[in-house]
């Protein structure tokens, strides 16, 4: 009987002091060892084995990457809007020994840090400038916190402000005042619109106007050039006609123009609906040419003697 | 060879502490397994052994074993293939960064990712480009790319 309970309870001392003997540290934790509560070395990931009693684990830190969530808190900025702001903040241990003995609680700590410099960055700027600047906030922020934890083995990778929120009537009147904005770049480009509008159809009318003004210019000179032209072929077939009756002899114009003459009246004659006839504005015109003709024949008479031409019908009186 | 219950309950019970430490590795279980395993053998050698000296010899046996492990076995653990998990400052051994705030005085600044760290090395202005060749707890030491 007494052995067996020796026997019990030498299994439980052994299996006991078994277990403070042999530890295995996970991988993503450190743990510190202490002799008799006084810290001596860190253990990394993997299997250990310490004497018992004498030595023990102190505490166990995680040596992975975390991530804080940063309460929500009112900060005033330079101009004196309250706004809500959160963050989020990740760090990483980068010394298990400091992260265990330098500091008691932490996660507080670090907390409490971001939370009064994050006061801080914003407080010297005023709002439009916290609302647009986050990364500038971030950095600084950043910057003071991974300062002040160094002593305590931390590495603080980033800070960033989740969220800015300005209170809800500050949320309105910035709504309205983009709006006016926006109506106001919206009125101005309408009227630039109708401007550019106008001075583009002033312009067209202008231009239209030159162009045609050219047109005429254009033409006059066309019709000046052929008037021109005109005349020089008229001087010219004058120069002509007349060198031909200074050659030879003015009866040979006067054949001509009896025979256009008679031809005329001949048209005349044909024409379908002779209500009337022009006659030539000066009758003498009829005579002159008949006179002509006369010459004519009287020449021919005189050079060989044969009968009487004969005279080109005198022209058809109207019936009316 | 007698196959009386003492036997049977050590074997049982080396079973037991290997599958417990299977079901939850704890590696504690496991020296306890061995140590039953071999009492087992020793209850089937010498079966006149009382149980008070069963127990102790399964006690003894037990830290017997740890030592066995750790004097032949340690070395050859296979080692992990990625020794540097957990430990960021040494990643960054090797690294080419440009001094976003120069050396002076033997300590400087530099921006890798997101974070921020502080560097020790020669006189340097900034935005030399610097080489990270070690770590200092939690400073990098660096030299001047050539």
């Amino acid at each position: 009987m007494g052995a067996t309970l020796l026997a019990a309870v030498l299994v439980f001392a052994g299996v006991v002091l078994l277990f403070k003997t042999v530890r295995m540290v996970p991988q993503g934790y450190q743990w510190t060892v202490e002799r008799f509560g006084r810290y001596t070395h860190t253990m990394d990931p993997g299997l250990h084995f310490l004497i018992p009693v004498i030595y023990g684990v102190g505490r166990k830190i995680n040596m992975m990457e975390q991530v804080l969530e940063v309460p929500s808190q009112d900060v005033i900025t330079k101009d004196n809007a309250v706004v809500k702001v959160d963050g989020i903040v990740f760090f990483q241990v980068q010394d298990a020994a400091k992260a265990a003995y330098e500091v008691a609680t932490l996660e507080i700590a670090i907390l409490n840090l971001v939370m009064t410099n994050i006061r801080t960055a914003i407080g010297s700027m005023d709002l439009d400038e916290s609302l647009s600047k986050r990364d500038e906030i971030n950095t600084k922020v950043l910057n003071a916190v991974d300062a002040a934890t160094h002593p305590w083995g931390l590495k603080v990778n980033r800070i960033e402000l989740k969220d800015i929120q300005p209170p809800r009537d500050l949320v309105d009147s910035m709504a309205r005042q983009m709006k006016a904005e926006r109506e106001k770049r919206a009125n101005i480009l309408e009227a630039e619109g109708f401007r550019q509008a106008a001075i583009l159809k002033a312009e067209g009318e202008k231009q239209s106007v030159i162009l045609e003004a050219e047109g005429e210019k254009e033409a006059a000179f066309r019709q000046a050039e052929a008037r021109e032209r005109l005349a020089q072929a008229e001087a010219k077939a004058t120069e002509v006609v007349s060198n031909a009756i200074a050659q030879g002899n003015v009866q040979a114009i006067n054949y001509f123009i009896a025979q256009k003459y008679i031809e005329a009246f001949k048209s005349l004659a044909e024409a379908p609906n002779q209500k009337f006839v022009m006659m030539p504005m000066e009758s003498a015109g009829i005579i002159g040419s008949l006179a002509g003709i006369g010459e004519l024949a009287k020449e021919a008479l005189e050079r060989q003697p044969s009968p009487a031409p004969a005279t080109p019908p005198l022209p058809p009186r109207s019936g009316g | 060879m007698s196959w009386n219950w003492q036997t049977v309950t050590w074997a049982a019970i080396a079973l037991l502490l290997f599958a417990a430490e299977a079901m939850a590795p704890g590696a504690f279980m496991l020296w306890l397994g061995l140590a039953a395993a071999v009492v087992f053998g020793l209850v089937l050698v010498f079966p006149g052994l009382t149980v008070l000296a069963q127990v102790a010899a399964f006690v003894l046996l037990s830290f017997v074993s740890i030592q066995v492990y750790r004097t032949w076995f340690r070395g050859r653990e296979r080692q992990s293939d990625r020794p540097l998990l957990n430990r960021r400052a040494d990643q960054l051994v090797g690294r080419v960064v440009t001094l976003e705030r120069g050396i002076v005085q033997g300590s400087g600044r530099v921006q890798i990712a997101d974070a921020y760290w502080d560097v020790t090395g020669p006189e340097l202005p900034a935005g030399a480009a610097v080489r990270v060749i070690g770590t200092d707890g939690m400073t990098l030491r660096v030299e001047a790319v050539t």
